[in-house]
């Protein structure tokens, strides 16, 4: 065959080649990264925020919000009760993955477009995966307070597939180790004994030390014991929560380990509880505290329900 | 009159084809559109190094994005010199490593606008600068974890994590893919991936090079020590029996031998295991010990190698915050003390182990609490101890390093 005929032939294949090359997605990426718009909207003040994360974690959002799924409760049976997520741990970790910054702006108050990191996620709780360009997606990187409760909806299917904490109460912050733990990442990446990550050496984290040197539920634990401060006051309540001996987080990691003693109280706000007993005996049921959203939700097209076979899609906050 | 393309003409434009599509494959592989890597580390002016032992370390405020890169020699740390500033993403200072000939520290950074998830899985970058400013170039991107250098300064490795779409194992969402990154700008090569570890620790190479080491823990618990050959074959591999816990792990300059730091059982142990060819399973010598009383704190026993991969420089905190060190001179026999002493800093209540220059005759020391703040160095076993100086006090301080200027 002469290089006449057969160089058009080999154009193509080169080109099409090349396009293919460069139209993969990295791995490691969602297919549908940043499919949604960002959207503009005003920073709420941490006021206008602490009360949203109240409500997201005790479900009374309303139509502002996705509604999660039933959460397990129960170790080691397991039943299925009313979805809950204990404020402090929303506080925290909205505060580690956005520094409650549903957008882009230099100061709470200001307006601005979504935050939307380089991976995609979307805006105070960093929500990624099917943020698609639809209805869904623009609430996620419009609305806070469905952006929040996108973030619950997010935890409470990491709880029901996470290995159990004390006797697996969604109401005890400490039971929710495992569950935080895989919000950002299971396994060994986040393992507090991976010391080829995480300095074996570390003090607990008090918001002071390199983010670097801490798993993610460390970040978390150590944030609501220490509540950043916005003119002068402390953004929430500190609570400080207990972490799980080292030791007892081995590799891979056990199906259950005891509840981290103290325990404490769901959110820092409501009365004080007593102290739950050592594990695995029950313990209370979550009682959901109807509370208010000091912001104002957006016009609603309808009350959107959390799909069960969208669960998957949900996977990566 | 119509295009009439000579044979030579297409052979060019063939090669001009494929010199696209190469690159095309080898962008996919390490670029990550959309964020612009200029001008996120940037060199100050070029460093006339002196002789003598140099520290290179990273300075930065805790709530900022940039950071400076210093060197210094060690006997005059005042005298500090900016190697480069680095722009990054608040909370993630940088991290790095100098070469094993000290004529590059490779540069680990988060950018600004990476994720908390992506922070650990893939959104890090490594660049290379020459010790003495004179070259700058960005490494590869897409990384979670940079590792340990090529014996021979040739090459830098580091990983990545993939999230798996339908992972087997709820605890192993993630597929470790370890590269290495040539400083004579080939593409970085994939030297093994692993789907199956719960756990991955790189370790480095074989003195050769033609094997690299990782220590990996299975879904039992079990230890071992795996070697990669080229292609990303397994080959040779070491089981780490009554190792629990690894606080951390550190194989030999000649990759011959590997430091376990153990908790087990309520304590902390040094252990020593042989990587040799056909080495008997089970630690070779257990070289410290000491009771774990709290393993969230600092580490009761320690130990580093020093260069010449003959001694060990082993620690044990005190109950008083005095920390005794010690360097052992391995040998056929029992392992002998060459030098001893103790030190202390004034507000640590224990000084932990972080590096020794490739002689031996510096010692860098973290004070803890505030590992992250307090780095010391220290002239030898029982010399006296100066900090490393901040701009403030409450600024981290990174260590890269050790340049000595003599071995180039």
């Amino acid at each position: 065959m002469s290089a006449r005929r057969w160089f058009p032939l080999l154009l193509i294949v080169t080109l099409l080649a090349g396009a293919l090359m460069m139209e993969r997605p990295r791995s490691g990426q969602a297919q549908s990264a940043c499919e949604a718009p960002p959207q503009t909207g005003r920073q709420p003040y941490p006021a206008e925020l602490a009360p949203l994360f109240v409500s997201a974690g005790n479900v009374t959002l309303g139509s502002a919000a996705p509604t999660p799924g039933l959460i397990n409760k129960g170790y080691p049976t397991v039943t299925k009760v009313q979805p809950f997520v204990p404020c402090i741990l929303l506080y925290a970790v909205g505060y580690t993955e956005s520094a409650w910054y549903q957008f882009d702006v230099p100061s709470y108050g200001q307006t601005g477009e979504t935050l939307i990191s380089f991976d995609c996620g979307y805006g105070i709780m960093q929500i990624t995966g099917s943020v698609y360009n639809n209805e869904h997606g623009r609430r996620v990187a419009g609305e806070p307070p469905y952006n929040i409760g996108m973030g619950v909806v997010s935890l409470v299917n990491k709880w029901n597939v996470s290995d159990f904490v004390g006797s697996n109460d969604p109401a005890v912050p400490e039971d929710w180790y495992f569950a935080v733990w895989a919000y950002n990442g299971y396994g060994w990446v986040n393992n507090p004994n991976n010391t080829s990550r995480f300095e074996a050496s570390r003090p607990p984290f008090d918001g002071t030390q390199p983010r670097s040197w801490y798993p993610y539920q460390e970040l978390v634990w150590g944030f609501a014991a220490h509540p950043p401060s916005y003119q002068g006051r402390p953004m929430w309540p500190a609570v400080p929560l207990t972490l799980p001996p080292r030791s007892s987080i081995t590799n891979p990691v056990p199906d259950w380990i005891p509840r981290p003693l103290p325990a404490h109280a769901p959110c820092p706000s409501a009365p004080p509880q007593p102290t739950p007993t050592a594990s695995p005996t029950p313990t209370r049921t979550p009682t959901p505290t109807p509370t208010r959203p000091a912001w104002t939700p957006f016009p609603l097209l309808g009350t959107p329900v959390y799909l069960p076979f969208l669960e998957n899609s949900y996977e990566q906050p | 009159m119509p295009f009439q393309p000579s044979r030579k003409t297409y052979t060019i434009l063939i090669l001009l084809l494929a010199g696209l599509l190469l690159a095309g494959l080898r962008g996919a592989a390490s670029a990550r559109p959309g964020l612009s890597s200029a001008a996120r580390v940037r060199l100050a002016a070029p460093l006339a190094l002196e002789g003598g032992a140099h520290l290179a370390w990273a300075e930065t405020s805790p709530s900022s994005t940039e950071s400076s890169l210093w060197v210094a020699p060690a006997a005059d740390l005042a005298g500090a010199r900016l190697l480069a500033s680095v722009t990054h993403r608040a909370g993630y200072p940088p991290a790095g490593s100098v070469s094993p000939d000290g004529r590059w520290v490779v540069i680990f950074i988060i950018p600004p606008g990476v994720d908390e998830r992506a922070a650990r899985l893939d959104g890090g970058e490594l660049w290379l600068a020459a010790s003495d400013g004179s070259r700058l170039e960005r490494l590869a991107a897409g990384v979670a974890q940079p590792g340990p250098w090529s014996p021979d300064s040739s090459a830098v490795s580091w990983l990545r994590l993939v999230a798996l779409p339908d992972p087997k194992e709820k605890q192993i969402p993630f597929r470790t893919e370890l590269y290495r990154s040539s400083l004579d700008g080939a593409p970085s090569e994939l030297l093994f991936a692993d789907e199956s570890a719960y756990g991955i620790v790189p370790l480095g190479w074989s003195t050769d090079g033609a094997q690299y080491l990782a220590a990996r823990v299975n879904m039992e618990g079990a230890w071992s020590v795996q070697a990669y050959t080229a292609g990303g074959k397994p080959g040779a591999s070491w089981p780490l029996p009554g190792v629990a816990l690894a606080r951390a792990m550190q194989l030999s300059p000649d990759g011959t031998r590997l430091l376990v730091e153990n908790a087990i059982d309520g304590e902390d142990q040094v252990l020593l295991f042989s990587l040799a060819p056909g080495a008997d399973s089970g630690a070779q010598a257990m070289m410290a010990s000491a009771p774990l009383a709290d393993a969230a704190g600092p580490s009761p026993v320690a130990a580093r190698w020093l260069a010449d991969g003959a001694r060990l420089w082993l620690f044990r905190a005190g109950a008083r915050g005095e920390t005794s060190a010690q360097v052992l001179a391995l040998g056929e026999n029992q392992p002998q003390v060459t030098a001893q002493g103790a030190a202390s800093a004034a507000g640590a209540q224990t000084l932990l182990p972080l590096d020794a220059s490739r002689d031996g005759s510096w010692l860098a020391w973290m004070g803890y609490p505030r590992p992250q703040s307090d780095v010391y160095l220290q002239t030898g076993i029982g010399g006296p101890l100066e900090k490393v100086p901040q701009a403030s006090p409450e600024n981290w301080i990174s260590v890269f390093g050790w340049i000595e200027r003599g071995d180039w």
